[in-house]
């Protein structure tokens, strides 16, 4: 009775344990930097850094994030707990999407669940840990003429006219 | 005694028309705007250049100096030869208005209209050929900037690039200024 009770009393404290040992009602946080010269660079890359705030102070150990299909752990800084970073990198310009790219993010149960699922469809019902967006504006080729033509193309026309007038007038 | 040191009003005037000299006033409009005008490309360079100023300020101060001394003188000559051209040019309108200033005036005799005349084409070709030699001066000085600064100088040090590019516009721009065409 005794052994049955304290088998008991163990397998709900490390139930206990183990609930707590995992994140509650996560908050994120994005911060995002991406390409944004197509006249310098040839490929786009995007680095995203995820700020994971839980409400019971615990943090997932590792943190997966499912970008363009694609399931990645995300690095860590160990000066900065709660941090993850994600890089992404495109071989051309058009191939990172322009506007807003939904990331969905997985913990160490959420990832061994998909893991386990053998279809498609039985993947999509797997609920993630969390789901992030980050903004890409587009890499752009600057304008078609230099700012120093525009400008020399001003003055000039102004000292042009300035140039007919004092012919005028010296005449 | 006293007659023979004064000089008649309309001598004065005939003297102050011809003179290469200007007056206070005109003379500190034209450094005030040379000054202005040899400040404005130390942005372009601080700023697209990537010259800091706590680094280079000798050399802006340098050029600043040099630039605004030519501009200056730049502006008195070019006022000095297009003044002229302009009293000449608006005689007949100046005439035309001090003719019906006059029309009413029964006491006044032709050497008052005659002074008046001349006094009014003098005031009016003076404020006209000072604005215009700025106005051309600057335009001139900023277009040679510009091509030297960004499209001749573009590929040398920035030092090489300030000092070519503003001595070279100040040079051109004194250098066009006395001439008559």
């Amino acid at each position: 009775m005794l052994c049955l009770s304290s088998t008991i009393f163990t397998f709900l404290a490390l139930l206990a344990f183990a609930k707590g040992e995992n994140c509650e009602s996560p908050q994120f946080k994005i911060t995002s930097y991406s390409t944004k010269d197509a006249r310098l660079t040839a490929e786009s890359a995007a680095q995203v850094e995820i700020t994971v705030k839980c409400k019971n102070g615990k943090q997932p150990s590792t943190l997966y994030a499912d970008i363009n299909g694609q399931v990645v752990p995300c690095a860590q800084s160990a000066g900065s707990p709660g941090k993850y970073y994600l890089g992404v990198s495109a071989a051309t310009h058009k191939q990172l999407a322009k506007g807003r790219t939904s990331v969905k993010l997985y913990d160490d149960d959420t990832y061994s669940t998909l893991r386990k699922t053998r279809t498609d469809d039985a993947a999509k019902a797997v609920k993630p840990f969390g789901e992030v967006d980050f903004y890409h504006p587009g890499a752009s080729f600057g304008p078609w003429l230099p700012s120093e033509f525009i400008a020399v193309i001003g003055f000039g026309l102004v000292w042009w006219a300035a140039y007919r007038e004092r012919s005028k007038i010296l005449a | 005694m006293s007659n023979q040191r004064s000089i008649p009003r309309d001598d004065d005037l005939l003297l102050q028309d011809f003179s290469r000299n200007v007056t206070n006033k005109a003379w500190a409009l034209f450094f005030g705007n040379a000054a202005i005008v040899s400040a404005i490309p130390l942005w372009l360079f601080w700023r697209i250049h990537q010259m800091e100023i706590t680094s280079y300020f000798i050399h802006f101060i340098i050029g600043t100096a040099i630039s605004t001394y030519f501009l200056n003188s730049a502006y008195q000559n070019m006022k000095f030869i297009l003044k002229h051209k302009i009293a000449q040019k608006r005689e007949e309108a100046i005439n035309r208005e001090i003719t019906k200033l006059f029309a009413n005036d029964k006491n006044a005799n032709k050497k008052d209209k005659d002074d008046r005349i001349l006094a009014r084409k003098n005031e009016v070709a003076d404020f006209e050929a000072t604005t215009f030699s700025i106005f051309y001066n600057n335009a001139f000085y900023l277009v040679c900037l510009i091509v030297l600064s960004f499209f001749v100088f573009k590929n040398f040090s920035p030092t090489v690039n300030y000092l070519f590019s503003v001595g070279l516009s100040t040079a051109m721009v004194f250098l066009f200024s006395t001439g008559e065409k």
